[in-house]
């Protein structure tokens, strides 16, 4: 099972375009790493996300319950991302690289 | 497909209807490949109840002290039968794994117990819950020691390991009893959990109580030069367990 944090870094990325069900989440993360995560993982992530208050669900649609980022959510999502950036700099510009 | 169906069936009740067709639609288009996956999330769940989803934060207090309280009867249990076992603690370290831990652990009890709602209807819904699923392995265990208390000599020296197995069983089954009338909907009608400072003071202490035991039991397990695999067994299930509680409190702190 995929680390608890990458699982829930990943759904917050994929939530950043708007909001998504299960499925399109596992579509957009994906698209991002080039692999799914587990169901379970998913859900796993979904449901921890929920309770910290950094998603919330909007009302059902077709028997699927989309989720968005909460204001809360778009700012840790956003420091995560920063920090992120700021270590891929770092690595890049230690490998001779000039970041992009 | 049956089998993923069975395996969604591991999930918590909540996790599995606030998710609903959504979880078994994706788990469905999966296939086999999730099975493991689905398992491991299910685990991780039951091991998380604070995160599961709920109407408030009183029902997430509510899950916490009821699964504080799962984990402080299995570590009574696993400590008393390691200090009842094991010929390698000393009578110093016997006594501290009697006392000194069980009165931390009583303690912490205490501190996270729900309590009733003042009312009468929930006083009384809540002794008519506990009278059916208590009366049974009480009556046991005030039966086998009435039986050790009535009993000669001889007559008590060939059966004291079976009363002595079934009064602690007993009670071990009405411990798990107890819990379960705090977890199940009947503890969440009519028991209010106990406020944020009181439950994160009782995990403390029960935490203290927990690691305490697995110390003494491990250090008993490697005492003498020699390993005593059962001590270090039990040592290990008084650990996970307390790791469990570790667990908890930290899910009560970011929720």
């Amino acid at each position: 099972m995929q680390n608890h944090h990458d699982a829930q870094t990943l759904v917050l990325c994929a939530l950043c375009d708007g909001p998504l069900h299960g499925y399109a989440i596992n579509v957009a993360i994906e698209k991002m790493t080039g692999r799914r995560l587990g169901v379970g993982s998913l859900y796993g992530a979904l449901t921890r996300l929920e309770a910290k208050g950094l998603i919330e669900s909007l009302e059902e649609v077709a028997r699927t319950r989309p989720v968005q980022l909460t204001s809360k959510g778009r700012q840790v999502v956003e420091q995560e991302l920063r920090a992120m950036a700021r270590v891929a700099e770092v690595g890049l510009r230690g490998l001779g690289i000039e970041p992009a | 497909m049956r089998i993923t169906q069975s395996l969604l069936r591991l999930y918590p009740a909540s996790v599995r209807d606030y998710w609903g067709s959504m979880l078994e639609t994706d788990a469905q288009t999966a296939g086999w490949r999730s099975w493991p996956n689905l398992v491991a999330a299910a685990v991780d769940m039951w091991l998380h109840p604070v995160i599961w989803p709920a109407a408030s934060i009183r029902d997430r207090r509510h899950r916490a002290a009821a699964m504080a309280l799962v984990v402080t009867v299995t570590i009574g249990i696993i400590g008393r039968v390691a200090a009842a076992t094991d010929s390698t603690l000393t009578r110093h370290q016997r006594a501290w794994t009697l006392t000194d831990c069980a009165v931390l652990l009583a303690f912490g009890v205490a501190l996270i117990l729900p309590l009733p709602r003042p009312s009468r209807d929930a006083v009384a819904q809540l002794l008519r819950s506990a009278a059916r699923t208590l009366a049974v392995p009480l009556l046991i265990a005030v039966g086998a020691a009435a039986f050790a208390q009535g009993a000669g000599p001889a007559e008590l020296s060939s059966a004291r390991p079976w009363v002595a197995a079934c009064f602690w069983l007993a009670l071990a089954v009405a411990a798990v009893q107890a819990s379960r009338i705090v977890w199940t909907t009947v503890g969440s009608v009519v028991l209010t959990p106990p406020n944020s400072a009181r439950l994160h003071l009782g995990f403390a202490v029960l935490i203290a109580g927990g690691t305490l035991a697995s110390w003494i039991t491990i250090s008993a397990a490697v005492a003498g030069g020699g390993f005593d695999p059962l001590s270090a067994l039990a040592g290990a299930g008084l650990l996970t367990s307390t790791l469990t509680l570790v667990l908890t409190l930290r899910d009560l702190r970011r929720c």
